[in-house]
């Protein structure tokens, strides 16, 4: 594991699948990752909210991150998860396309976000991150999810 | 201000819980006293209360509070004595007496505060009582009176003096009383024992019989002291009881907290030594109680909920292992355990759900006193009553109903109930009737404000609704008189032409509807123009639960909250008629809106046109309205979490519950269903129908 000295070096994210891109999330504000399970859906909420379902008990609302970010939507596959994120002290269900693993990264590999990405995500973006092999865009949940006043405005963090 | 030395805040703090509770006592007392000028009972229980804060107050050396409790004791004791009789102003000067009391013990939450001026409501008081007050006077120098727990008054017996050194000394006081149960012919030695004995344990202050009493072979079975000791209650009853044979019923308090004749003490710190007798000191029959922070019993109960969910869970694997595995005796075991644990969460769960019921009569305790204090503001003659107060509801929705509830009143009173005057020219009696009916009626708790007044007149408030341009007198005079009443229930109708200080600031019924339909409620009105008026409100007995009617709606369920749900019915396709874009049915005699829940949750419907739809008949105030279903599937009581952050705005959604099979049921918010579907259905027609409609809804 990690030593001190290195953890201010090193970012760990949870990197998924999205309309075939590649995305990440800070761990620290992954809660859980399930498997698909069925969503109640809830009328007269905007498209991207896909509806509710019952985490042990708890209901929680799901999002359909690609039709939040405008990006292509195809039907879920087996690979799909919902990965429940912390927002402000809330849980919220985010559908991806699949997992694909937790990454450990140098802080030296974040570029910031110039330029990539389509509109409706760009402001949702914190940073850039540039493997050998591909780049991972890291997600700002709180931006993406937490607009419109949608969720409690106390809850965002001041900086955002 | 000036407290004595070594009062610690935990002194003040015991002392602030009591002397709310006396207040309290004191503000529904002295209501009451003036309705029941002779019952002794309630008399002796103002005395105790005023005794208590006086004894109490002077413990701590608030001088301020000792003076105006002493002058409201002396008052009430000389209408005990019968020297003075109950008169109106004689109960305006004990409320404002205890108004001020309230004031002092105010100043004690925030030490900074100035202590207010109640010399005002002292002579107030004193002038009732008519110069009977002289000895005490009201400069606070009141002089400290040790209650003994005897009949008699124990004044002079005590040598002051040596009482403040005890105190300076840090010993408490406290009184003893005891009865001697050996033969007469022992009552002095037996005394005498126990004199003995409370000596050893402190310095006796007094004591009935004395010293010479028993000396002179005078003395009783009952015998009671005051000991400035630093032992406990506790412990000084236990001393008494192990040096002396013969002696039951041993009572030790703290002096300055209700002795004598004030016997309401909360806990008694008093042991008994033998059983069966019943000792006045617990007589009281108080049952204890803790305050719990709301929020704490809310976690209980939440965590609870999701217990029962898991419960229904582990029900079902359980059944499930079973059928695998037959016969094997660790399923047999698991089975039997499991359903255990099942009847122990259900009892955990209605236990809970108890902890947030309260007596509706408790949680309206002001009302009494606001009713009298309007009724005298505006010269009328108001009987008040409550009526099964004792009905238990969850404090959630208490809390919910009681500005409504206020407003209600505060309506009957203003604008209900005539002036004595008019009252008299219509043939009724001068003095009101105002009665507040709580009852519990199968799951859900009616409240029932009714008052004998002029009644509301369906012509002003049509008027008063033409007059402010919300809507037309052609629309108007469509409406029966029971619909034309309902009219109030709309914003901004109100028919009092002059705004009053006491209702009429723009606050409405309206008001009134919308916070009892946040609880799940509904309220009626019912009125006879000259004769009565009567709102009727229908709660839930709690909101932790919902007692509700699960549908399904193209394959989703939702939850209907039964006390909405009139009855289930289904119609053919032919049954149900268009008019003006807007579907409506029969159900019984009356025409009733059709809104298809599928249509006003953007579903698909799977079912075809000729198909029969399923109808869950709602009423709301007066109104009945059809929600048009796919299939009515069960009842079931659920436990209604409410949407959270990204998706609370959910139109006619009030929240979710999870099944025990792990689905999640949207629960219907009927108000808002119904009050949406209303308008967009009138948007698209202008005909007097769906003006009607509009008008109908809005509420």
């Amino acid at each position: 594991m990690s030593d001190l000295d290195n953890a201010n070096d090193e970012r760990q994210l949870v990197v998924f699948e999205l309309s075939h891109g590649n995305y990440g999330v800070d761990i620290g504000t992954v809660r859980e990752i399930n498997r698909m399970q069925e969503i109640t859906s809830l009328p007269g909420t905007p498209q991207h909210i896909l509806g509710v379902i019952n985490l042990r008990g708890r209901v929680v609302p799901v999002v359909d991150l690609r039709r939040r970010f405008g990006l292509t939507v195809s039907d879920f596959t087996p690979a799909s998860r919902i990965v429940v994120v912390d927002i402000g002290g809330r849980d919220i269900g985010v559908v991806v396309d699949g997992v694909d693993e937790v990454l450990r990264v140098p802080a030296a590999a974040l570029a910031p976000p110039v330029g990539v990405g389509a509109d409706a995500e760009a402001a949702y973006i914190t940073n850039i991150v540039k493997l050998p092999d591909r780049l991972i865009i890291l997600l700002d949940m709180n931006a993406a999810l937490g607009e419109d006043g949608a969720l409690d405005m106390q809850a965002m963090p001041a900086a955002a | 201000m000036e407290l004595s030395p070594d009062i610690t805040p935990d002194d003040i703090e015991m002392f602030l819980q009591e002397a709310d509770e006396q207040l309290e006592l004191l503000d529904q007392s002295i209501v009451k006293l003036e309705h029941e000028s002779d019952s002794d009972h309630l008399l002796q229980e103002i005395f105790r209360a005023a005794h208590t804060m006086k004894g109490s107050s002077a413990m701590l050396g608030f001088k301020e509070m000792t003076g105006l409790a002493h002058v409201m004791e002396q008052a009430l004791d000389q209408l005990r004595n019968g020297q003075i009789r109950v008169t109106p102003e004689l109960v305006d000067a004990l409320l404002n007496g205890m108004d001020g009391l309230k004031d002092l013990r105010g100043v004690l939450s925030d030490m900074d505060s100035a202590i207010p001026d109640v010399s005002a409501a002292i002579s107030q008081l004193e002038d009732v009582i008519g110069g009977g007050s002289g000895e005490a006077g009201h400069s606070g120098q009141a002089p400290i009176e040790l209650g003994i727990p005897s009949t008699r008054e124990p004044e002079g017996g005590m040598d002051l003096d040596k009482l403040r050194d005890e105190m300076d000394k840090g010993n408490s006081v406290l009184s003893i009383q005891l009865t001697i149960t050996s033969e007469p012919v022992w009552y002095g030695v037996k005394g005498f024992q126990v004199l003995t004995a409370l000596q050893a344990m402190g310095e006796v202050l007094s004591s009935s019989p004395t010293q010479e009493e028993i000396d002179a072979g005078s003395a009783g079975a009952r015998f009671s002291a005051a000991l400035a000791t630093e032992m406990t209650p506790d412990s000084v009853a236990e001393g008494v009881a192990r040096r002396v044979d013969d002696v039951s019923n041993i009572v030790v308090v703290p002096a300055f907290t209700p002795t004598g004749e004030a016997t309401s003490v909360a806990e008694t710190t008093g042991v008994e030594t033998t059983t069966g007798s019943s000792q006045t000191q617990h007589s009281g029959g108080r049952k204890q109680a803790i305050r719990i922070d709301v929020e704490r019993i809310d976690a209980i109960i939440n965590t609870i909920g999701e217990l029962m969910v898991d419960r229904t869970r582990i029900a079902q694997i359980g059944r499930g292992l079973e059928k695998r595995y037959k016969g094997d005796d660790l399923i047999d075991s698991l089975s039997m355990t499991s359903g255990h644990i099942v009847k122990l969460v259900d009892d955990l769960h209605e236990i809970a759900l108890r902890v947030r019921m309260q007596p509706i009569g408790t949680a309206l305790g002001s009302f009494p006193r606001m009713v009298r204090d309007l009724a005298r503001q505006l010269d009328k003659q108001v009987e008040f009553s409550i009526e099964g107060g004792e009905t238990e509801v969850d404090r959630t929705v208490v809390e919910r109903i009681k500005d409504p509830l206020v407003h209600l009143i505060r309506n009957s009173i203003d604008h209900g109930i005539e002036s004595p005057a008019d009252r008299k020219a219509a043939g009724k009696n001068p003095v009101g009737k105002l009665v507040l009916r709580a009852s519990q009626e199968h799951g859900s708790v009616q409240i029932i404000v009714e008052d004998d007044g002029k009644g509301i007149d369906s012509e002003r408030v049509k008027k008063a609704v033409v007059d402010k341009g919300m809507a037309t007198q052609d629309m108007v005079d469509r409406l029966n008189p029971n619909e034309a009443i309902d009219l109030i229930f709309l914003p901004g109708s109100s028919t009092k032409e002059e705004t009053t200080e006491v209702s009429g600031r723009g606050v409405g019924m309206d008001i009134v509807r919308s916070n009892i339909e946040s609880v799940n409620g509904t309220v009626t009105v019912d009125t006879n123009v000259g004769q009565q008026t009567r709102f009727t409100l229908t709660l839930p007995l709690t909101l932790a639960t919902v007692p509700s009617l699960l549908v399904d709606v193209c394959g989703v369920l939702y939850a209907i909250p039964l006390v909405y749900v009139i009855e289930i019915a289904w119609r053919r396709p032919d049954e149900v008629t268009d008019i003006n874009h807007a579907e409506v049915i029969r159900v019984r005699d009356s025409i009733v809106p059709l809104v298809r829940l599928d249509k006003a949750f953007g579903a698909k419907s799977t079912l075809s046109k000729e198909d029969n739809v399923h109808i869950v008949v709602v009423q709301l105030g007066d109104r009945w309205y059809g929600l048009g279903v796919d299939t009515p599937i069960d009842t079931q009581d659920v436990v209604v979490k409410p949407l959270s952050g990204l998706v609370s705005g959910s139109k006619g959604i009030s929240g979710s519950t999870v099944l025990g099979d792990g689905r999640v049921v949207l629960v219907v918010d009927v108000p808002a269903l119904v009050a949406s579907v209303g308008q967009s259905s009138s948007d698209s027609g202008t005909s007097n129908e769906s003006d009607e409609r509009e008008l109908a809804l809005a509420g």
